[in-house]
């Protein structure tokens, strides 16, 4: 997953997982990350009606809708000194926070519903869609307190319900209904990453395990 | 001979050894990739002028060399002018082809990918734009503006 871009401009080559030029007049600088989101097409286009999505005309073929699926059997870079936590091309979403970074295995966020974690001492929400291929994380600090979420157990959609007020809160962080609502949780960026990848570039994370 | 071969040679190493930086699915050192990213910064000059000695050089001689010595003046020298002209093409842009071409569109009617699939979402300001991850795979990178700013989706 990871590569290095080029700029016609300097003739410098920057890394993709960290935005640092590593080779170039650049070299040292570092591109500022700006938040994105990794959701369905449904899902964004729910939230954003109003959004543009960008169709590409290169005319040749497209990888098809599996194709994650398909390339998650081809081997993975990293050798002996990977660390095996996990398999290679688990993916994993991953949070970098105060110097810490773990991995959130989409697998454990599909299976145990919301989970309440914290990454560098901030507790964080990590919760996937609906889909189980979206996925999204929130800072669980509102106030002065540190709330801590649960699924909906009355609803087959997505729903969460904080354990202090009860409220619900949808997918995009945002209370609505319950004592809290018209609240919105702060988003923490993460990324979806093969953990063979992750793992490289953050040698110190830690994987998050289910009823850990 | 000698002098043609060594710069055969020298010409194929400095042409070839820039594909490091592309090897696929292997862990490549720090090190290395700086050593890589070296050669391909000189190489292309480096392979022209190696070349056009290798060009003198067989002038001045092939006249001298006879048989076999002369089809081995020029194996040699095909691999000299093979390796400047590799330098000349940009091989990386030829296995990842840059995306040209995209036009953008409303996301109610964009159906260029399944609702199930995933797209990267960006807002910016006021604006908010869907990157489908299938196209962005394809071409790891566009270069676009998003609410007056300047960025870089990539997957």
């Amino acid at each position: 997953m990871n590569f290095l871009m080029y700029d016609e401009e300097t003739g410098s080559w920057w890394q993709q997982i960290s935005g640092e030029c590593l080779f170039g007049p650049l070299k040292g600088r570092k591109l500022t990350r700006i938040p994105s989101d990794e959701v369905t097409l449904a899902t964004w286009r729910a939230e954003y009606p109003e959004s543009t999505a960008v169709r590409f005309m290169g005319g040749i073929r497209y990888p098809k809708s599996d194709w994650e699926k398909r390339i998650s059997t081809l081997p993975a870079a990293g050798g002996s000194k990977s660390r095996k936590d996990l398999p290679p091309r688990e993916l994993v979403a991953g949070i970098e926070f105060n110097g810490a970074s773990v991995g959130f295995p989409m697998e454990a966020l599909r299976a145990s519903g919301p989970v309440n974690h914290a990454v560098g001492g901030e507790p964080v929400l990590v919760v996937a869609g609906k889909d189980g291929n979206s996925v999204r994380s929130f800072f669980r600090r509102l106030g002065g307190n540190v709330l801590i979420f649960y699924k909906a157990p009355d609803t087959a959609d997505f729903a969460l319900v904080d354990e202090a007020t009860g409220s619900r809160w949808d997918f995009s962080g945002r209370a609505i209904a319950g004592p809290l609502a018209g609240q919105q949780l702060e988003r923490i960026q993460n990324t979806k990453d093969f953990w063979f990848d992750w793992q490289r570039y953050h040698p110190k994370t830690t994987v998050y395990r289910v009823g850990r | 001979m000698f002098l043609l071969g060594t710069l055969a040679v020298l010409t194929a190493v400095l042409a070839l050894a820039p594909l490091y930086v592309v090897l696929p699915l292997t862990e490549q050192s720090a090190t290395l990739l700086d050593l890589s990213l070296s050669v391909r910064h000189v190489s292309p000059l480096a392979c022209l002028l190696l070349a056009a000695t290798a060009t003198a050089w067989f002038a001045i001689k092939w006249r001298k060399w006879t048989g076999r010595l002369r089809t081995a003046g020029v194996a040699l020298l095909l691999v000299a002018l093979s390796g400047a002209a590799l330098t000349r093409i940009n091989i990386v842009e030829r296995i990842f082809p840059p995306a040209d071409g995209a036009v953008l569109a409303e996301i109610a009617r964009f159906v260029d990918v399944a609702d199930t699939d995933i797209v990267i979402g960006v807002k910016m300001g006021v604006e908010t734009r869907a990157y489908p991850v299938r196209f962005l795979a394809h071409h790891h990178m566009w270069n676009d503006k998003l609410g007056g700013v300047p960025i870089l989706p990539n997957y």
